[in-house]
């Protein structure tokens, strides 16, 4: 659908700030990035990172005290026009037209985001309904077609199951199949593995890519698994603090992380080594910074091993050969 | 009904006479399914079935398995915060005594527990909120008579600064501490009354990459300083790795597979748990290995599969596995395995480095 390397989504200098009573939340503090059609995006950060905030900035989900107070969201529109989501009002009709049928979103904990009050059909057929000109018969068939495509067993028995009756990788499933009805030009999954066991975290890794291949939608995954990131990405960012620190290609970052953050997180996981070879896992020293204080300077530097007097003022985005960016001192 | 079920032992007990630090024999926990006014039981599930096991002194051994499989309601049955409906759980004690748990009288009971501690989970829900941290770990000294007054604030400060608290915030409340300074919490106020044995339930699941990594070595460190034993009950396979030295994979309230961490995880026997360890994510974008996904859920412990309760979804599965049921049998290396085809299947285990 694209020629050349028009991004689907580019996002430049996004800050979202929560404006609470104990102070100024700065969630997502000056990102760049930029979402390309038929790829997977992957955002690494832990708890409190901003990950979440990113994507419902996208979405324009955010809800006060939050929002996006600077920055563009351009997204390319099929007809050739970029629209910047960052000015549209979030509950405005332009939004609500690209919300759930060009982007949309699946989440972290199936149970939390599906209406309990609703069989898994109904709520299927109404992001049919709302975004399709169908009719209500046309619109099941669909929801049983979609459901069956994302390896739900006789769906159209189970279309009119309700959530609580469904397995939490079902759950999942179902959450999936309502995201990707609409055949979305991007999906947001934000940590969607991260409540189901390994062995269906295997089966819903699998779907995505296969999803990801027949649609050619483009994916952005949030997590704080580096395995998962390794499994399905084609980009990472690694996000602290509300900003990017480190951008490349998967296979670049895996062998060659630059920043010390990303160093750290990977030298922290366990790996699977033979016993002679099984040594302490390195500690990445302190906490995350309390969200609420002001950091000057580099984000990192005080948990960094590396850090120095320069590490007292913001580190400037280096970009080195093969589009690799890193935010630090240390490759100026 | 429950009561005809005998515990049967299994060749668990080839030990030569070892003694174990716990030794667990044909325990078993059915959550009765009642209906009605009445109440009246419609069956059975069958969350911890039968399993045997043991725990040298000073070793930790890993407890694996997907969510609903038992694994914690095993744990808490070890330490009857549930009470088990049949088996046979052995403790050694501080004097050397081999003391059986599941008959043992309240006060009995007690009085073995200051030796036998657990840490759950979630360190947000674990602790009492309206507490100071002063309180909390203190209360198990007091509890168990071993420290009063001015004393127990002695031992706390030593303990939070052991877990790599400040000693200084122990007037604060659990609210004002992060996520793996709760967990830390927890820690102290498990090693409160001095234990030999402790059960961690699936201690670093709910917290981030970089906090998990500060929690196991804390753990693997107060193991040595005090000669502690684990049960270390976890779905994070690359975790249960690191720190185990034996491990025991669990499927729908049953074992099957134990042995050396090194063998289960490089050459496993049993094909659940090679199934399971083909399923960890690699940390190597390059590799390409096949992974074998398996179909389905895991069945309902209601109704749990004829024969070897794995053959619906195992793809090595024969006519006898759905007939019947395989028991768990050592085949040789220290190791046992429940599968009638252990032997002679040649199955494939993790590949070194890339899991994580």
């Amino acid at each position: 659908m694209f020629v050349g390397n028009v991004p689907l989504v580019q996002i430049r200098g996004l800050r979202t700030y929560f404006y609470t009573d104990d102070g100024v939340v700065r969630a997502v503090d000056g990102v760049d990035l930029a979402i390309h059609p038929g790829k997977v995006l992957g955002i690494i950060g832990e708890t409190g990172s901003g990950k979440t905030v990113l994507a419902l900035s996208i979405m324009r989900l955010v809800q006060p005290p939050g929002r996006v107070v600077e920055g563009n969201i351009l997204y390319a529109q099929g007809n050739g026009k970029q629209i910047d989501l960052a000015l549209l009002d979030p509950k405005g009709r332009a939004i609500r037209e690209i919300r759930g049928k060009h982007i949309s979103m699946i989440f972290q904990e199936p149970m939390v985001s599906l209406n309990p009050l609703y069989t898994i059909g109904e709520q299927i057929v109404e992001n049919i309904l709302v975004h399709q000109k169908v009719t209500p018969k046309e619109a099941r068939d669909i929801a049983i077609h979609m459901l069956e495509r994302v390896g739900i067993p006789e769906p159209e028995k189970r279309i009119d199951d309700y959530p609580h009756s469904l397995s939490g990788g079902m759950r999942q499933r179902a959450m999936i199949a309502m995201a990707l009805v609409c055949q979305p030009r991007l999906l947001i999954a934000d940590e969607p593995t991260t409540a189901l066991d390994v062995t269906v975290q295997a089966q819903i890794l699998e779907l995505l890519k296969d999803l990801q291949r027949q649609m050619g939608m483009a994916i952005m995954i949030i997590t704080h698994n580096l395995g998962v990131i390794a499994e399905i990405a084609d980009f990472v960012g690694v996000m602290y603090l509300g900003k990017i620190m480190e951008y490349a290609t998967v296979v670049e970052l895996f062998e060659n992380p630059l920043h010390p953050y990303t160093k750290d997180l990977f030298r922290s996981i366990p790996y699977c080594v033979r016993r002679k070879n099984k040594k302490r896992l390195e500690v990445i020293k302190g906490d995350i910074p309390d969200p609420y204080a002001k950091v000057e300077g580099c984000l990192y530097a005080s948990r960094c091993s590396w850090a120095s007097k320069k590490c007292l003022e913001d580190p400037p985005s280096i970009e080195r050969d093969t589009g690799h960016m890193v935010r630090c001192w240390l490759y100026v | 009904m429950v009561c005809e079920m005998l515990p049967t032992l299994t060749p668990l007990e080839e030990g030569k006479g070892e003694q174990y630090l716990l030794e667990v024999k044909g325990l078993k926990k059915y959550f009765p399914l009642t209906r009605g006014f009445w109440r009246r039981a419609v069956g059975y599930v069958r969350a911890v079935d039968n399993v045997s096991f043991f725990i040298r002194e000073g070793e930790t051994l890993g407890l694996v398995g997907e969510s609903g499989c038992g694994k914690t309601t095993l744990g808490r049955c070890i330490l009857r915060l549930i009470e088990p409906t049949a088996g046979e759980v052995w403790f050694k004690n501080q004097k050397g005594e081999r003391l059986e748990i599941t008959k043992m009288t309240p006060k009995e009971l007690k009085n073995v527990r200051k030796e036998m501690r657990m840490i759950f989970q979630d360190p947000f829900s674990s602790l009492n909120p309206r507490l100071t941290v002063m309180e909390i770990v203190g209360e198990p000294m007091e509890i168990h008579g071993l420290a009063r007054g001015k004393e127990v604030e002695e031992r706390v400060r030593v303990l939070l600064e052991m877990v790599g608290l400040k000693a200084q915030h122990m007037r604060r409340y659990p609210y004002e501490f992060s996520g793996g300074q709760r967990q830390r919490i927890c820690i102290a106020r498990a090693l409160a009354s001095n234990p030999r044995f402790i059960i961690a339930d699936e201690p670093v699941s709910a917290l981030d990459v970089s906090v998990q990594a500060q929690i196991l070595n804390l753990l693997e460190d107060l193991k040595e300083q005090f000669h502690l034993t684990y049960l270390f009950i976890s779905h994070d396979l690359s975790v249960v790795q690191h720190v185990s030295d034996r491990v025991a994979v669990m499927y729908l309230g049953k074992l099957v597979e134990i042995g050396d961490t090194e063998l289960v995880y490089f050459s496993p026997r049993h094909p659940y748990t090679e199934a399971l360890l083909s399923a960890i994510p690699r940390v190597n974008p390059k590799s390409k290995m096949q992974r074998i996904l398996l179909k389905g859920d895991v069945p309902s412990p209601l109704n749990v599969p004829s024969g070897c309760a794995f053959h619906p979804r195992c793809r090595y599965a024969k006519e006898v596995c759905t007939r019947e049921e395989p028991i768990l049998q050592g085949v040789g290396d220290g190791r046992y395995v429940a599968c009638h085809f252990a032997t002679e299947l040649a199955l494939k285990g993790v590949e070194a480095d890339v899991c994580g």
